[in-house]
């Protein structure tokens, strides 16, 4: 049934959200695997050893989006001093952490998407969840295969539970959005969410007695 | 299933929902890549979580007897390689209609009654040695911003309920 209403949804969001026309086009290459070739992070259509392109605009401090100013201070609570840029995109339904060709650290998001997740959720830790498992990619280092991916998404949830906490969420607000959108089991790629709810709250955990683990952060070695 | 199957090739073959960028201006020639792009992902979107396991190759016939399951499978397997084979298709066809949005709107003479301010130059990719963004002002729309609320770090612990 929640599957169901997430599709139906998607697709709501694919049909009716408006249609982002961009004032700078901004020409994203992402070598190898971790693209997706057309306008689509949603459905993950990967094509391997080949340069792929984005269309997206590059958000800025003071803009609409509040993006960067957020991405700073959540980077600010992590200590993980690497600059991260910050794309739009729209239709997506999503949001999605890479490097860039030229090595540049980014993270592409979707601000109605976002919109979306803190009212489904009804807390705006809901969204900041979201971009805080991003950067908990980029801190805690990306999967370098298909295997390593379930347990890169979990250590990108620890950090997600570990800055929220740093930021101020109590421990349901952290864990909300998780429950609310992630799935009853495993995928390929990602846990389900009963497990991913405990990486989240062993990351607030850890951040409340001010530890960190240091196995779930392979830059941090 | 089989039969099923080899209809399910020239229907993704087939598939025609082409909407060609005309003589429209910039603005509109992406409003419509990017609908063209919605509806091929809402079309990948429902025959990867509906059609296929339901319709194509579902794992009971009409009276509710179970397939075997490697049929099943295999039948899935087949049919998602078809799906993913149209859908690289039409990332390419999307990729180069985009490219030749982008070569147009790079050469559209500028009108001498636009409005002159330089759009922020963006820095730290490669795109800007390719494209003049000078002469692509008219894609400005960005997000609606009459839709999109700003995102913030709540100040509760529980954060507010967010802004309809």
């Amino acid at each position: 049934m929640k599957k169901s209403a997430t599709i139906i949804i998607s697709v709501i969001i694919f049909l009716f959200c408006p249609r982002t026309i961009f004032a700078q086009f901004v020409k994203l290459t992402i070598n190898g695997g971790n693209s997706f070739c057309g306008f689509s992070i949603q459905n993950g259509f990967y094509t391997k050893n080949n340069a792929n392109e984005y269309i997206a605009k590059k958000a800025y401090s003071g803009d609409n989006s509040g993006l960067v100013e957020v991405v700073t201070e959540i980077m600010a609570q992590s200590g993980f001093d690497v600059p991260i840029s910050v794309y739009l995109v729209a239709g997506e339904a999503n949001c999605f952490a890479t490097i860039v060709g030229d090595g540049e650290r980014v993270i592409i998001a979707d601000q109605l998407f976002l919109n979306d997740v803190n009212k489904q959720v009804k807390t705006e830790w809901g969204a900041i969840s979201i971009i805080a498992h991003e950067l908990g990619h980029h801190i805690a280092g990306f999967a370098k295969s298909a295997s390593q991916t379930p347990d890169s998404e979990l250590d990108a949830d620890y950090w997600s539970g570990y800055l929220l906490q740093k930021l101020g969420a109590d421990k349901e607000a952290s864990t909300k959005c998780i429950m609310s959108f992630g799935t009853e089991d495993d995928s390929t790629s990602h846990p389900n969410k009963y497990r991913r709810k405990s990486a989240i709250q062993e990351g607030w955990d850890d951040a409340s007695k001010g530890l960190y683990n240091e196995d779930r952060c392979k830059n941090c070695q | 299933m089989m039969k099923r199957l080899l209809i399910t090739i020239p229907i993704f073959l087939c598939i025609t929902l082409k909407v060609k960028a005309q003589n429209t201006g910039c603005a509109e020639a992406v409003a419509q890549l990017q609908n063209y792009a919605a509806q091929i992902n809402q079309f990948y979107y429902n025959e990867y979580w509906t059609i296929i396991p339901n319709v194509r190759c579902p794992a009971f016939d009409q009276w509710g007897r179970p397939f075997h399951p490697l049929m099943v499978q295999n039948c899935r397997n087949q049919t998602l390689i078809s799906l993913n084979q149209w859908y690289g298709q039409q990332c390419i066809y999307i990729n180069n209609w985009y490219n030749q949005i982008v070569r147009g709107c790079s050469v559209q003479p500028q009108s001498p009654t636009a409005p002159t301010p330089a759009p922020r130059t963006v820095t730290g990719t490669d795109e800007s040695a390719q494209i003049n963004t000078d002469q692509i002002k008219e894609l400005k729309a960005g997000i609606d911003e009459s839709k999109a609320v700003k995102i913030t770090i709540p100040k509760t612990a529980s954060g507010y309920r967010p802004r309809q």
